[in-house]
């Protein structure tokens, strides 16, 4: 996928994420969707718990060399598990690059959009154009 | 003698003479209504509140199975709703009161950020909703935070609102031609009608209007929301639900791992919301 499309995605699904936001748990307007960035590291933990499930991912610091936790919020494992996933979809100790709606206030922290995984596979993690897998 | 008969043949004229014209104008007014009927078909047909109303005296009882696992379906409507379904904005529908009250929108103070459920907002959640029933209710299992609403079709009434408050409301309704009429009210007024931050207040009343369509395989429910504290006129939705037959409702305990709880947040691991993210919603 080239660096466009990769945008183009990206800005659809915040539309959605927009629109679908009506029925969510909480608002999101702590994240800015208008700017995805990537980010790579050693997974700490999966926590595969409601009403969302976080990615603790390793990030070590380019210039500082200094390893940052950041905490990345994903679906909940009831709309994840209606679409294939399980919580062993990521594992403890795995390298991925993510791709996250920082939060605006510069914590380390954001909301999931895609999963990189080591070999390549792309996981869409982002909120589904549908709550019915079937509409999607 | 003859004259007391006589009486008695004009009393007997007069009798049938107005059981005639009795029966002259009952066909006069059947005739009246049915044209009515007629006219004002198009207006009831599209909307579910005038026919419900008009329905309401006299409930037919007809009851239809909505047993089943229902997921809201994208063709539902989205938004705040006049009666005849057209998109409303905020200042069409909020009292001077309801736009004080959402000016400022603080997300963290969302209840449902807190896990607190609320109707009608339960209803456009992104998980399925169990329907089970029997002659004296209906049961909405919602998967979302785990919640359940009795919907009650015994005939009772809504309990005193000043000593039985809830964040579900107290439900009630009727069966009339397979539809079922739910009245909802009783509120506790501390749920919020979405993220937008309406309050729902203690005098907020609630009509649902459920109906199977698609030979059964869809549920549409037509809701229509009154507020007389924040809203200057009644907003309706529109939800369509498709029926899941394979599917389990799954448990969903928002407590497990809610960051979004300011008041619980957990040391050393950022989540969404931090207590100084409790400021105004851009």
């Amino acid at each position: 996928m080239s660096g466009i499309d990769r945008v183009c995605k990206l800005l659809i699904m915040s539309f959605l994420l927009i629109s679908m936001s009506a029925g969510a748990h909480h608002s999101f307007d702590m994240f800015d969707r208008g700017n995805p960035i990537q980010i790579s590291g050693e997974v700490k933990e999966f926590q595969w718990v409601n009403p969302h499930t976080w990615i603790q991912i390793l990030v070590t610091d380019d210039a500082s060399g200094e390893i940052v936790e950041w905490s990345i919020e994903g679906r909940s494992p009831n709309a994840l598990v209606r679409r294939g996933w399980s919580r062993n979809t990521i594992l403890t100790g795995e390298q991925l690059t993510l791709t996250i709606y920082p939060l605006r206030n510069g914590r380390a922290g954001g909301a999931i959009a895609t999963v990189e995984k080591a070999d390549g596979t792309i996981i869409n993690a982002d909120t589904p154009s549908a709550v019915d897998p079937d509409e999607e | 003698m003859l004259i007391h008969q006589a009486q008695l043949i004009l009393t007997k004229s007069d009798k049938e003479e107005r059981q005639r014209r009795e029966t002259e104008m009952k066909k006069v007014k059947k005739i009246g209504v049915l044209a009515l009927i007629i006219l004002l078909q198009p207006l009831v047909a599209g909307n579910p509140a005038i026919a419900a109303d008009m329905a309401m005296d006299s409930v037919t009882g007809e009851v239809a199975d909505m047993t089943g696992i229902w997921i809201r379906s994208n063709r539902s409507l989205p938004g705040n709703l006049d009666e005849n379904f057209e998109r409303l904005e905020p200042e069409d529908f909020l009292n001077e009161q309801g736009l004080q009250a959402t000016a400022v929108v603080r997300p963290a103070f969302d209840p449902s950020a807190l896990c607190l459920p609320s109707i009608p907002r339960h209803l456009a959640g992104p998980y399925p909703i169990e329907i089970i029933q029997n002659e004296s209710r209906v049961v909405q299992l919602f998967e979302y935070d785990n919640v359940f609403r009795i919907i009650y079709t015994d005939g009772r009434e809504h309990p005193d609102p000043v000593e039985d408050q809830r964040f579900m409301g107290h439900a009630i309704a009727q069966w009339d031609k397979g539809t079922l009429i739910v009245d909802t009210q009783n509120f506790n007024g501390k749920a919020w009608l979405s993220l937008d931050g309406i309050p729902v207040s203690e005098n907020a009343h609630l009509t649902e209007w459920y109906s199977l369509i698609d030979n059964g395989e869809t549920l549409e429910v037509n809701i229509r929301y009154e507020d007389p504290d924040y809203l200057k006129r009644p907003i309706w939705r529109k939800y369509f639900f498709n029926l899941k037959t394979d599917w389990s409702i799954r448990e969903y305990l928002c407590a497990e791992g809610n960051r979004d709880n300011i008041f619980s947040q957990q040391e050393g691991l950022p989540g969404a919301f931090q207590a100084e993210d409790v400021l105004p919603s851009e």
